[in-house]
This record gives structure tokens, C-alpha cells and sequence, in this order.
């Protein structure tokens, strides 16, 4: 339990969700006409953040529409919370909060009346909603703004009034659409520091569709990428970054020293990166204590030998060019419980 | 931003059921014309043609005294013309229905609200945010439509029955309110009746139309043009009738006259028939711009 000092008003910091799986899509197919935008897609998001990452037209959107009931899958089934595969569209979006990526706002009301009027659209009584509204918008820093015109704000205030807009009625699942659109580095940093502690602390289920990777390393635990409308990774982010092979950073002194062919005639796959500077590749198994003995051989002193990881950039470019599905770990977009694991986007 | 942790607690609400959930978006729309002040400005001005004939009123009930020759004046022109008695009927509804004032205010009030009302929504992306809560595209515009309507009605409709009552208040005996009760429900439904499709027309425009400014262009265009060219037709036709079947004025004015019992020599099918075919084209347009794919990115 943590402590909520505002209210002296206590509150669990795992929203008795656990380890479930808030958010299930089973075969999910989608089509528009004779278009099929999302083909037999079969993802889970845990509670915590997880991440949608596409190129444009890559499905993402119809995805969260169909989420959202406003688009009827064809095939599959897709379950949210408790509530039954068929439920009524606008009892799914009571539960849910959605931040739009386009630029939005109810015209000629303040912040606190439109954050309010969402609420009740979403099915609270008047006075809860206006209760919240207060609430929502001093967690993200508009409290002293909230009864200015929402025409006046700025972009970054925007953002912020539609993501209080997106928690007013307090949903255990939130979808997040480019939540960092238009933002300054500090708004920024502030709107993915909210993110993250409403996932790690509050125990929301966040889905962000973005297309900036550093967004997504930054808050996310798991990763759906999604190319030509089916699932072409996913996974934990750590899993996926990790690569069959280890690349490490390997800076020697001197810098003239014949490091190089000692690598090679040990069989160690190198590259030189820049002077006494190189990449060295290493198998799974194997040790790293003749890396070191080459380098000593070769009469020089190892200054840095270190780890690498595959970037995000790489796991999505290599995911989308390839079209192959990867699901690594559990298999679902976070931290999955083990036994949990659904099959690939095929 | 605010730390977390400060100012955040579980909800803990029954939800409302759907069907009330529109709720305070008609509210919101209702309340439109009042949220700035030239909204409030322009509204005082729409009800200035209703204190004028309540002034008549209180000439001719002696609740202002002019001197009797004023007075039996007014009596003197009440009689004379229809739309000046308060016993009659054409009294309330020429007030709305007259083309001088009437059509000007329905410009003006419409115009400050109701043609923005669904423009301003998609001017601002509000659809999406709107769209994606518990509520209908149908819900919406139920929404939309019936704020609207409130407003308008507050002139149309609230406005001919405070008339009416402050006529039987003022008058000398029971004669006033035993005279008029039998016609006030039919000219108080006729009122709302043509107050309702002004408004369905006026909001499906807001719909169609890209921006609030292109709605309020287009919908007085549909007022004062189909007017204009009612007008030729009739003249080119030699048929004065086409006036008040091909426009959208006229043929509301039509409408209203007959269902509230107001004599008039206008055949109502033709006038019925034109708008019923506007109000299902401009529907049927609004309803495709009005699709989910379009509205939610």
C-alpha cells in the first residue's frame, strides 16, 4: 500500500489487478471493405505500460479503434477487465481512457468544465465527475489553469488536459495515442515520468501507440510491433534488445596496438570502431576471458570492455523488415506471467 | 507536473445509466448562447419583437396609460389586424412566424449557436474525445439537437406563452383566458413543431460543413436563398404559392399556420413535402460526414 498524502486517503498501489492480463485480443481480424487492416492478431497487455509501434498504416490505430468499440472486428474476440467479449461498446469505453493523438478539445469550455463533462459522458454522476476533475487536473499540473478556456492553452497544456481527461473516470486500462505530440523536452519528460509512475504506482494498464522508440524505452516494459496489420514482434522490452549473440564495447591503449588480428586469430567476429576503439561479438556461451588475453598479447591494457544491447530502433527495423513474427519471454507484450503465453501474431 | 501521489484517489461511483448520459452535453449546447457576452447581447435582441407586442399588451389592458386616445388606438388596430389581438391566434404565431421580425431573429439566434454546434466539434477534434466516452454518435446528436432546440424554443416557444400568459394576467376579466386556452396547445405545438425542423436543418448543416463560419454562411444561405429563388420561381410560374412551398421560411411559416389553425389559403402538402425532402438530403449528408472513421483518427 502506498500512502496518498492529499486526501490522507490510502490506495493500492496494484489496483487489485495482480498479474492479469487487463487487455486480451484472440485472432483479431479487422477489415474495412475488402481492406484488412489488423489480420488475426493475438496480443495480451498485462498491467504496466506496454507500447504499440507501427509505421503509419501499419494497423495501430484500428487496433485501438476496435478496442475502443467503435470498429467491429470481423474475426477473433478481444476481452477487457472482466467485462464479457460482447459487452455494449459504451460500456467498454467507461472503462477505458483514451488520449487522442490529434489535437482535441471541447470548444468554448475551461479545462475543468471539459475535464468534467467527459466524466459524465463517461458515465459518472455530476458530482463525482466535477470531484475528479479537480483531482485528475492537479495531477497534472493544470491546477492553476483549469478555468481558463482550453482554446487558450498551450500545446503541451492541451496534452496535459486530455490526459486528465483520459483518467477522469479513473480506468484500469488507458490507451495513450503519441502522448508526447507537441511537447517541449521538459513537458516531455514530465508527461513520461506521469506515464510511467501511473503504470509502476497505480497499477494502470497503459497502452502507448507511438512512433518515438525513446518514449517507448523510456516508460514501457513490453512491445507489440505491428507491421502490415499483423504482430510482427513482441514481447518484454529487455527480451527483445537482447540478441543471440553479445556485443560488447571494447576500448584498448595504445591505440596502435595489433589488437585486431589477435581477435582474429582467436576466431572473435571484431569490428574496428575508431582508434584503440572496437566492437567484439561474442557467442552466447562463450567467455570473455580471451578477448582480455588477446588484448594483453597484443601489448596492450584493456581501458573499457562493456556490454552492448540492441536498440529499440533496431529490434523495430529488423522486426518490420523482416515481417517475421518474434515473440520472446512470455510472449506478451509485459511482464507475463509464465504459462501465460500467447502464440505470434500469425 | 505535479508529483504523484498528492491529489490522486480511486474512484468510487455507480455509473450512470446510457440513456442519461447525453445529458449534459444538451445541457452544454442549451447553454451556448449565454456563455459570452455578445451571445447574451444577441439573445436580448431576439426577444426584443416579444417585449414590443408585451408593451401593446399593457397599452391596451391600461397597465401603461398612454391616454385613451392611444389606447383606443391599439384596441382599434387589434381589431383590425389579426396578428395585433391577443384573442387570436395569429397573435403568437406571427410573432415567430412573421418574416419581419421573425426571420432575422431566427437568423441571428441560430446563427450565434445552433449552426456551430456540430462544426465547432469538428473544428476542434471535440468528436473524437466526445465519441470515445460512453456515449453514441446517436446519443450526441440527440444531444446536440435537443440543447439546441432549447434554446431556440426559449424565443419561439417560451416567449408566445409568457405573452399569452402575461395577456390573461392583464386582462379585465376571464374572457382573455377562456377565449384563447382552447388554441394555445396547437399554436404552442405548432411553434415547437417548426422550431424542431429549423433546427434538424440547422444542425445538419453544422455537420456537413467544415468549419462554424462555412455552417453559418451556408445556413443562411439555405434561408435567404431558397427564399430568393421561391420568390422567382413563383414570379416566372405565375404561381404566388411557390413562395410559400420552396422556401425554407415560407414553408415552416406554412406549417406552423396550419397546424396551430391560422387561417391561410396555402395548401400545407407542398410545404410538407419540400421539407421533409430537405430535412431527409441534408440528413442523409450529415449522417455520412458524420462516420466514426472520419471523426476518430
Amino acid at each position: 500500500m502506498c500512502g496518498f498524502g492529499g486526501f490522507g486517503i490510502e490506495l493500492s498501489a496494484a489496483t487489485g489487478q495482480g498479474g492479469r492480463m487487463t487487455v486480451v485480443l484472440d485472432g483479431v481480424t479487422i477489415r474495412y471493405g475488402d481492406r484488412v487492416a489488423v489480420a488475426d492478431v493475438s496480443v495480451t497487455f498485462p498491467p504496466g505500460a506496454s507500447a504499440l509501434l507501427g509505421r503509419n498504416g501499419a494497423g495501430k490505430s484500428s487496433l485501438l479503434k476496435a478496442l475502443l468499440g467503435l470498429v467491429r472486428p470481423s474475426a477473433g474476440t478481444m476481452r477487457i477487465l472482466d467485462l464479457p467479449t460482447d459487452a455494449d461498446p459504451r460500456d467498454v469505453r467507461a472503462q477505458v481512457g483514451y488520449m487522442p493523438e490529434r489535437d482535441a478539445h471541447l470548444p468554448l469550455l475551461s479545462g475543468f468544465e471539459m475535464v468534467a463533462q467527459l466524466g459524465m459522458l463517461s458515465g459518472m454522476p455530476r458530482r463525482d465527475a466535477w470531484r475528479r476533475a479537480h483531482e485528475v487536473l492537479y495531477l497534472v499540473g493544470l491546477e492553476e489553469q483549469r478555468y481558463r478556456p482550453v482554446s487558450t492553452y498551450s500545446a503541451g497544456m492541451r496534452q496535459k488536459a486530455k490526459l486528465a481527461a483520459a483518467l477522469v473516470h479513473d480506468p484500469q486500462v488507458v490507451f495513450l495515442d503519441e502522448p508526447t505530440n507537441g511537447l517541449d523536452p521538459q513537458g516531455r519528460e514530465d508527461m513520461l515520468r506521469l506515464v510511467r509512475q501511473l503504470a509502476t504506482e497505480l497499477g494502470k494498464s497503459i497502452v502507448l501507440s507511438t512512433h518515438i522508440l525513446q518514449d517507448v524505452e523510456a516508460v514501457c516494459d513490453g512491445v507489440v510491433v505491428l507491421e502490415a496489420g499483423r504482430v510482427v514482434a513482441q514481447g518484454r522490452l529487455r527480451e527483445l534488445t537482447r540478441t543471440a549473440e553479445r556485443r560488447f564495447w571494447l576500448r584498448v591503449e595504445p591505440a596502435e596496438a595489433a589488437v585486431g588480428p589477435a581477435l582474429a586469430a582467436l576466431g572473435v567476429r571484431h569490428e574496428v570502431s575508431g582508434e584503440g576503439r572496437y566492437t567484439v561479438w561474442l557467442a552466447e556461451a562463450a567467455p570473455c576471458q580471451p578477448v582480455f588475453a588477446a588484448v594483453q598479447a597484443s601489448g596492450a591494457v584493456v581501458l573499457e570492455f562493456a556490454p552492448q544491447r540492441r536498440s529499440l530502433e533496431e529490434v523495430f527495423l529488423g522486426a518490420v523488415r523482416a515481417e517475421a513474427p518474434v515473440a520472446v519471454g512470455a510472449a506478451s507484450a509485459g511482464a507475463a506471467p509464465a504459462g501465460s503465453a500467447v502464440g505470434g501474431g500469425r | 507536473m505535479t508529483p504523484l501521489g498528492l491529489r490522486y484517489r480511486r474512484a468510487d461511483h455507480a455509473l450512470v445509466p446510457a440513456w442519461r448520459r447525453w445529458w449534459p452535453l444538451a445541457r452544454q449546447e442549451f447553454l451556448v448562447p449565454f456563455r459570452s457576452k455578445v451571445g447574451i447581447a444577441v439573445f436580448c435582441l431576439c426577444l426584443v419583437p416579444a417585449v414590443v407586442r408585451l408593451f401593446v399588451l399593457m397599452i391596451r389592458y391600461g397597465m401603461v396609460d398612454f391616454g385613451a386616445a392611444a389606447r383606443g388606438d391599439v384596441i382599434g388596430r387589434s381589431q383590425a389586424w389579426a396578428q395585433w389581438d391577443s384573442g387570436r391566434p395569429e397573435f403568437y404565431v406571427e410573432l415567430v412566424m412573421g418574416t419581419w421580425p421573425g426571420l432575422p431573429v431566427l437568423i441571428l439566434l441560430t446563427g450565434s449557436a445552433t449552426a456551430g454546434a456540430i462544426a465547432r466539434d469538428r473544428r476542434t477534434n471535440a468528436l473524437e474525445l466526445l465519441w470515445t466516452r460512453g456515449i453514441t454518435p446517436f446519443g450526441y446528436l440527440l444531444a446536440r439537437f435537443c440543447g439546441s432546440l432549447g434554446s431556440l424554443c426559449l424565443v419561439t416557444v417560451a416567449a408566445p406563452l409568457a405573452l399569452w400568459v402575461a395577456a390573461a394576467l392583464m386582462a379585465d376579466d376571464w374572457q382573455q383566458l377562456t377565449s384563447t386556452l382552447p388554441f394555445l396547445g396547437s399554436v404552442l405545438f405548432a411553434l415547437l413543431l417548426v422550431s424542431a425542423v429549423w433546427t434538424a436543418l440547422c444542425l445538419c448543416l453544422s455537420a456537413m460543413a467544415s468549419s462554424p463560419s462555412q455552417a453559418i454562411v451556408l445556413w443562411c444561405l439555405l434561408l435567404v436563398g431558397s427564399t430568393a429563388l421561391a420568390n422567382i420561381a413563383a414570379g416566372v410560374l405565375r404561381e404566388p404559392n411557390l413562395r410559400a412551398w420552396l422556401s425554407v421560411w415560407d414553408a415552416g411559416g406554412t406549417l406552423a399556420r396550419h397546424v396551430a389553425g391560422v387561417s391561410t389559403r396555402v395548401a400545407l402538402g407542398p410545404a410538407l413535402g419540400f421539407l421533409s425532402g430537405l430535412l431527409l438530403l441534408l440528413g442523409l449528408g450529415a449522417w455520412r460526414r458524420l462516420r466514426v472513421g472520419e471523426a476518430v483518427a
